[in-house]
């Protein structure tokens, strides 16, 4: 086992038990980034084309934290977090409100460990020492994916600059091909 | 000295929640990439139009004039007394909340101010204030609200915000238009010199030269000459294309970015491929050189202005009838305010199909047809050799644009046409097509550069429909009739659906019509190899055709 996994597995399993509540709560955390009277919208709509930011957020946050409890697989995240951040990097957000829902996360599940349920497992709330390693290494995941997260953030931005300059070759689109062909 | 450095959690204070805030609160932050950029002054006083000055969205002081709010006001009365569906407009909408989700930009955007309902109230609460019994005597209370300089700065940043797509009022139960409120918007934004320069500038081309570019008569027969020429290269077939030739039957008016923008050019290439391989008599006019008519952004008079030319060019040449291309916003002004502002017609014949004989009543007032409308005929009656293999290199699905789909009802004519040139078809979800269609997000003049982060929210339900059946149907192209579309869904589309394709139906039907004497085709319209000699070869593709 890595270094930094260390501990990572009884906490894993806990979590992966209470997998719904802690999409449930980083779902809401991250829809409080939208104004109060869009939230309900994003949470309650259920058609994908009638509501395709809310459908992004619930088809991705549990599959990533699926990746976050399993294999960490970093394609499957990049694929997992742009359907996110592409939406975020056009929307009325500073590079860090974008990413911001990545690192709800870590509250989210130390939320959840305070949990009268997890008091068997965890009666410190992954304060102990021996919890601490396991909390630690989960967090140290999270935090790769809010590095993935501000990777494809920049991306995003680099493109928005990219096509708008190849948009203005398309309005000259006849000039250039008149001017390639009679010299 | 070391700098005194912050105690990390006075670093850690990114709030990713917004604050809560009262919507009657007109305060609005102009960021740049969401706002489009005020007209420059020259165009305004070529037009005629209130206070030209240099300005800026994002100065404080927007250099109003000094009774501005009179003028507003004024404007506003004189509208209401004029237009009783604006009048309607503000007084009955009952708040059910049905437009409320159905907008792009809000879906895009998150702000509830895009909500329809909401976007029309910002003109509302002040209609109330200072045009209702009640709202005069308890103000707030009745749902008023002052007319502040920071309402005009709330409208324009709002107003230019919709593209009065109209999808909306599809879900209206009272048919209440927003569109149509967007438009008074920005008639009183006008009044005061709040403008936009992406609006004004082809405005005043239009005015000038007939077209958006200011294209003038000799470089437009240039462009039309090189495309003739080149489609001589591709298919082997010389074109007849004629400028302002008088005695013609038909007039055939473009939007005229398909005489020098890509892809719109290679709708024409294969709109004149078809005019020769019919035989049409008909003519283009280096006047009526635009389909599209910026004035409908901007008032009533202005649209009207611009488009009278069409009827004028048409009456001047000596026309029959006159038959439109792939235009958007042409449409909408064609057929729900052309007859009424710049006709009757009664000089013009009803129109009639010249190689099938079919009538188009519907356009016996109007005097004007859509191309689709036109083609689809011909295609019915059998008087077209297609060879829809010659499109297998593409898998196409269909973009309603907003004003053929929603303001005259062209929902099944570019269907079938693509249909028969096309074996690869596959419609998008059924709720964001047809009537239902989600706008590119970029039209009603905010096509420009500058909002582009704007554009690309309010495009994102199109593009996530366009997503779906890429995912799906493996389709690589998004075919579709307007000009304001050909433009924009490129980037939009590159942004959210890396690698798609866009296109003119008429460039498909082009690639797919056989002509007389045509050379034996290894490539399409674009000179792109197609698909046609492997296809034959391979499994027939799901939903083919012969």
């Amino acid at each position: 086992m890595a270094e930094a996994d260390r501990g990572l597995a009884p906490l894993t399993r806990a979590l992966a038990a209470r997998k719904d509540a802690i999409v449930a709560g980083w779902l809401s955390r991250t829809l409080e980034s939208y104004p109060e009277r869009n939230r309900r919208f994003l949470l309650q709509e259920r058609d994908a084309f009638r509501n395709p930011a809310g459908h992004a957020f619930r088809e991705a946050l549990p599959a990533l934290l699926d990746e976050l409890l399993g294999a960490m697989d970093c394609a499957r995240i990049e694929a997992l977090l742009d359907g996110i951040v592409r939406i975020r990097a056009v929307q009325d957000f500073t590079a860090g409100q974008a990413v911001a829902f990545v690192f709800l996360l870590k509250k989210v599940i130390r939320d959840e460990l305070r949990r009268p349920a997890h008091t068997a497992f965890f009666p410190s709330g992954g304060e102990d020492k021996g919890e601490g390693e396991g909390l630690a290494a989960v967090e140290g995941r999270i935090d790769e994916m809010a590095l993935l997260a501000f990777d494809l953030f920049m991306r995003c931005r680099e493109r928005v600059y990219e096509i708008k300059a190849a948009a203005a070759g398309r309005r000259t689109f006849l000039l250039d091909r008149m001017q390639a062909r009679r010299p | 000295m070391a700098e005194e450095v912050a105690k990390p959690e006075d670093l850690a204070q990114v709030d990713y929640r917004p604050p809560a805030k009262d919507w009657r609160d007109p305060a609005v932050e102009f960021r740049k990439g969401v706002f489009c950029y005020s007209a420059a002054p020259k165009h305004l006083q070529y037009l005629g139009l209130p206070n030209p000055r240099p300005w800026h969205p994002s100065d404080a002081d927007w250099k109003l004039p000094a009774d501005w709010k009179r003028i507003i006001l004024e404007g506003m009365k004189e509208r209401l007394d004029r237009f009783r569906s604006f009048r309607l407009f503000m007084d009955i909408c009952v708040r059910c909340g049905a437009c409320a989700d159905k907008c792009h930009f809000y879906i895009g955007s998150g702000d509830p101010k895009n909500m329809p309902v909401m976007r029309a109230e910002l003109m509302r609460s002040v209609y109330r204030r200072y045009f209702t019994p009640a709202g005069r005597i308890l103000g707030p209370l009745a749902g008023g609200r002052e007319l502040t300089e920071d309402v005009i700065k709330e409208w324009f940043y709002y107003f230019y915000q919709c593209t009065e797509c109209r999808r909306c009022s599809v879900f209206c139960p009272f048919g209440i238009d927003t569109a149509e409120v967007t438009m008074m918007g920005r008639e009183l934004l006008n009044l005061v010199g709040c403008n936009i320069n992406w609006i004004l500038e082809p405005v005043a081309n239009c005015q000038r030269t007939g077209n958006h570019l200011g294209i003038q008569p000799h470089a437009f027969k240039d462009a039309i000459d090189f495309l003739v020429d080149e489609l001589a290269e591709i298919t082997g077939v010389r074109v007849e294309a004629p400028i302002n030739r008088k005695g013609a039957e038909i007039l055939y008016v473009i939007p005229s970015a398909e005489t020098f923008g890509t892809p719109h050019y290679y709708t024409l290439l294969g709109t004149l491929l078809l005019f020769h391989a019919i035989g049409l008599d008909y003519t283009l006019s280096a006047y009526a050189s635009e389909g599209g008519n910026f004035g409908l952004f901007t008032s009533h008079e202005m649209m009207k202005r611009l488009n009278a030319k069409i009827y004028a060019e048409a009456r001047r040449l000596g026309v029959k009838w006159i038959l439109g291309g792939e235009c958007g916003h042409m449409w909408r002004v064609v057929h729900q305010y052309m007859d009424t502002m710049n006709g009757p017609a009664d000089f013009l014949e009803e129109p009639v199909s010249p190689v099938t004989g079919t009538r188009f009543p519907h356009a016996r007032s109007t005097k004007m047809v859509h191309i689709c409308e036109f083609t689809a005929d011909l295609i019915h009656n059998g008087r077209l050799r297609l060879d829809p293999r010659r499109n297998d290199h593409w898998v196409a699905t269909f973009h309603d644009s907003c004003n053929p789909a929603r303001s005259m009802g062209l929902i099944e004519e570019p269907r079938f046409i693509l249909r028969s040139v096309c074996r690869r078809f596959h419609e998008m979800p059924e709720n964001t097509i047809k009537e239902r269609t989600f706008c590119c997000g970029s039209g009603a003049g905010l096509g420009t550069d500058e909002n582009f982060e704007m554009r690309m929210r309010g495009g994102f339900p199109r593009a996530n429909a366009v997503k779906h059946v890429r995912d799906r149907f493996g389709v690589n192209l998004v075919a579709c009739v307007c000009a304001i579309d050909k433009a924009t869904l490129p980037p939009l589309l590159e942004y959210w659906v890396p690698g798609m394709h866009v296109a003119g139906v008429h460039e498909l039907l082009g690639n797919a019509l056989v002509v007389e004497g045509e050379n034996e085709r290894s490539t399409d319209l674009r000179g792109e190899p197609t698909g046609a000699a492997g296809a034959s070869a391979g499994p027939q593709p799901e939903g083919a055709r012969e």
